[in-house]
């Protein structure tokens, strides 16, 4: 419930941020059919979506409380469960990392550091997961660098250095 | 109609066609087969490897993805009780339990035979039905082109979910991430931010892997890490296929029946698979007479699942390569890959490029066989390949993400593209948004923008959208797509109600 209603509030606050935006598009060279009439038209209904998203929760609690004839408690946020979302994060701060690195120094050389460091730490760290991460590693990287460079002519994103 | 079946034919049973038809089954099958990697994922990360190929090749790869990835969900189902896709979740109620009485080769037997029987059904009506749809899509003008695709939008946004208003605005936010880049009637350049890579837009291929794939895969990162599950042991997968084929025929009806809500279903704009198979086994829990007996690992159960979910195969291809509109998120990304190879889906299409619409068809068809003889007979394989721990599965699959969305135009903006769309991808799951209407909109936006702007153009009257009977038709049943979930809603609220008053 809350937690819609911040979604609502950002969902409301994009919106107008980009009908506003969509407003300063150069006008239209004949009749009102401009570039920003389409666009313009999907802010206003998105705002009208985030609205309804807003107000529903209300409505509801507002309901069940005249059905219980209990004051409707609010709802009580979870507390953030890091343990729960560890590797989640861990997931996207590592291939962050990883884009950085391929703009640099290009694809195989940042595979070949994100894919053993991101499978090391989710792995078990066993002698038997350590040598299956080298396989994976080295197989994949250099797989990928035949079989799309050469076999499917398919680019791979090259670095600044390399 | 032979004659072009024959040029159908002749696209198809080529060496290159045949061996990507072939691997593509495969890969569907194995991403069907994975918990936690979907369809719509495996298309999404076979789609760039096409790029290098003809069209034909690259399709028959594609259709081979979603033919083996409606069938390999069947086998963790049963084996495991995890439906490896939304598509396969009935065939757990009664596929799990024949498993654990010591049948599971029966039980995977049934379902691949059934998937087989239904994708044929499916395929028989895409061929059938294609044509004459196009026809009467020739008579649609600007007017009844928006209201379908209005129609197709609202009836995603009000299955796919539990709220509408959050399916609504999926929808809307992929309507919206499509009219990104340069208006597609005047040219003029929008929201660019002043940044050179959006002056074409969201690449369609990087958003669409960020959404789908990237998203997911962080998905299945959260929590403690997978524990090492207990699969029932290799033993038992011996099976008779004439005596499970008998079986099959002994159900003619539910068969056919769940084959044609698999059919129907897929080719309603917005519903697929994933409600299918749990529609076609209610269903045939209805007419059975015994429907005591139903999830205690009975065929009946695994038949209609399987018959109805590859059905949807057909069904939806139908209205993509017909109107142009995908019946759920998998056809959506066929559509983007004949968008990609250059080719724009619509009544058009048939006409243009019949020796590709009738490969399709017969590339359809020829990969039912594939993934017959795959999934009977490579069974073992597939069960290992469940095996692959996801420490090692996702951090490969990334490295893949990443490499697609480059590929499409080798720009490095793509990748930051999918890195934002998998982020966002991510939160809106976690917001308990549906991401199906999203792609919808992203690959219907421009068709939506195009048509109702150039039906203004015409004729600058809004009424005509309500006057002309086949736009008119559209409008109200979108309406009623938005409208009947409200209703539904009040009325289990209304019976709870009274069951509470009693």
């Amino acid at each position: 419930m809350k937690q819609d209603r911040i979604l609502a509030l950002i969902l409301l606050a994009f919106s107008v941020f980009m009908y506003l935006e969509a407003d300063r598009l150069p006008p239209a060279m004949f009749g009102a059919l401009g570039a920003d009439l389409f666009p313009k038209l999907l802010f206003v209904l998105l705002a009208l979506a985030a609205v309804t998203l807003f107000v529903q929760p209300t409505v509801k609690l507002r309901r069940k409380a005249a059905q219980s004839k209990r004051p409707a408690s609010g709802a009580v946020a979870r507390a953030f469960d890091f343990t729960y979302y560890r590797n989640v994060i861990i997931g996207f701060v590592a291939f962050l990392g990883y884009v950085v690195l391929m703009y640099v120094v290009g694809y195989v050389l940042s595979s070949l550091i994100f894919l053993p460091v991101l499978m090391w730490i989710l792995g078990p760290r066993t002698k038997k997961s350590t040598i299956a991460i080298l396989v994976v590693t080295f197989g994949l990287t250099f797989g990928m660098y035949f079989g799309f460079a050469q076999v499917l002519k398919i680019f791979l994103p090259s670095g600044l250095l390399f | 109609m032979l004659e072009l079946f024959g040029l159908g034919f002749s696209q198809i049973f080529q060496p290159y066609p045949l061996v990507l038809l072939f691997l593509g089954t495969v890969a569907g099958i194995v991403v069907g087969c994975l918990p936690g990697f979907t369809i719509t994922m495996g298309a999404a990360l076979v789609l760039p490897l096409t790029f290098g190929m003809s069209s034909i090749e690259g399709l028959s790869a594609m259709i081979g993805v979603l033919v083996g990835g409606l069938a390999g969900g069947q086998i963790t189902g049963i084996l495991l009780g995890i439906p490896g896709t939304p598509s396969s979740v009935a065939t757990v109620f009664d596929g799990h339990p024949m498993a654990n009485n010591g049948e599971p080769g029966r039980a995977l037997a049934l379902g691949t035979w059934a998937s087989f029987w239904g994708g044929i059904i499916g395929a028989f009506v895409l061929m059938f039905f294609t044509p004459p749809l196009a026809d009467m899509a020739m008579k649609f003008g600007p007017w009844e082109f928006f209201a379908l695709v209005t129609f197709g939008l609202t009836i995603i946004a009000s299955l796919s979910g539990d709220s509408m208003i959050k399916g609504a605005i999926s929808g809307l936010l992929g309507l919206i991430a499509a009219s990104f880049g340069t208006d597609p009637m005047t040219g003029i350049p929008r929201f660019n931010f002043g940044l050179n890579g959006l002056t074409g837009g969201f690449s369609f291929l990087p958003v669409l892997i960020g959404l789908f794939a990237f998203s997911q895969l962080m998905k299945n990162l959260e929590g403690e890490g997978s524990s090492s599950q207990a699969l029932i042991s290799d033993a038992n997968l011996k099976f008779s296929s004439r005596s499970v084929m008998k079986e099959i025929f002994h159900q003619p009806f539910n068969l056919l029946r769940s084959s044609l809500i698999g059919v129907f279903i897929g080719a309603l704009p917005g519903a697929g698979a994933s409600i299918a198979n749990i529609l076609a086994y209610d269903q045939a829990k209805r007419a059975s007479k015994t429907p005591k007996l139903f999830g205690t690992g009975i065929p009946d159960g695994i038949i209609a699942s399987e018959s109805a979910n590859n059905g949807t195969g057909g069904g939806g291809l139908t209205p993509t390569m017909a109107l142009g509109v995908p019946g759920d998120a998998v056809t959506a990304i066929m559509m983007g890959a004949l968008i990609l190879h250059g080719i724009q889906p619509g009544p058009l299409l048939i006409i243009e490029f019949p020796e590709l619409v009738y490969g399709i068809f017969v590339a359809f068809f020829v990969a039912h066989f594939f993934m017959l003889g795959v999934q009977l007979y490579g069974i073992r394989i597939f069960v290992k390949l469940t095996k692959i721990p996801l420490y090692l599965l996702i951090p490969s699959i990334l490295v893949l993400c990443s490499v697609g969305s480059f590929s499409i135009q080798n720009r490095f903006f793509d990748i930051w593209v999918l890195f934002i769309f998998g982020l966002l991808g991510y939160l809106m799951s976690k917001a308990k948004i549906p991401l199906a209407p999203m792609i919808l909109g992203v690959i219907l936006g421009p068709m939506a923008e195009t048509n109702f702007r150039r039906a203004l153009m015409t004729d600058p009257n809004l009424a005509l959208f309500f006057t002309r009977p086949i736009s008119l038709l559209f409008i109200v049943m979108a309406v009623i797509s938005l409208i009947y979930p409200l209703y539904k809603n009040y009325r289990t609220k209304k019976l709870q109600d009274d069951a509470a008053a009693r």
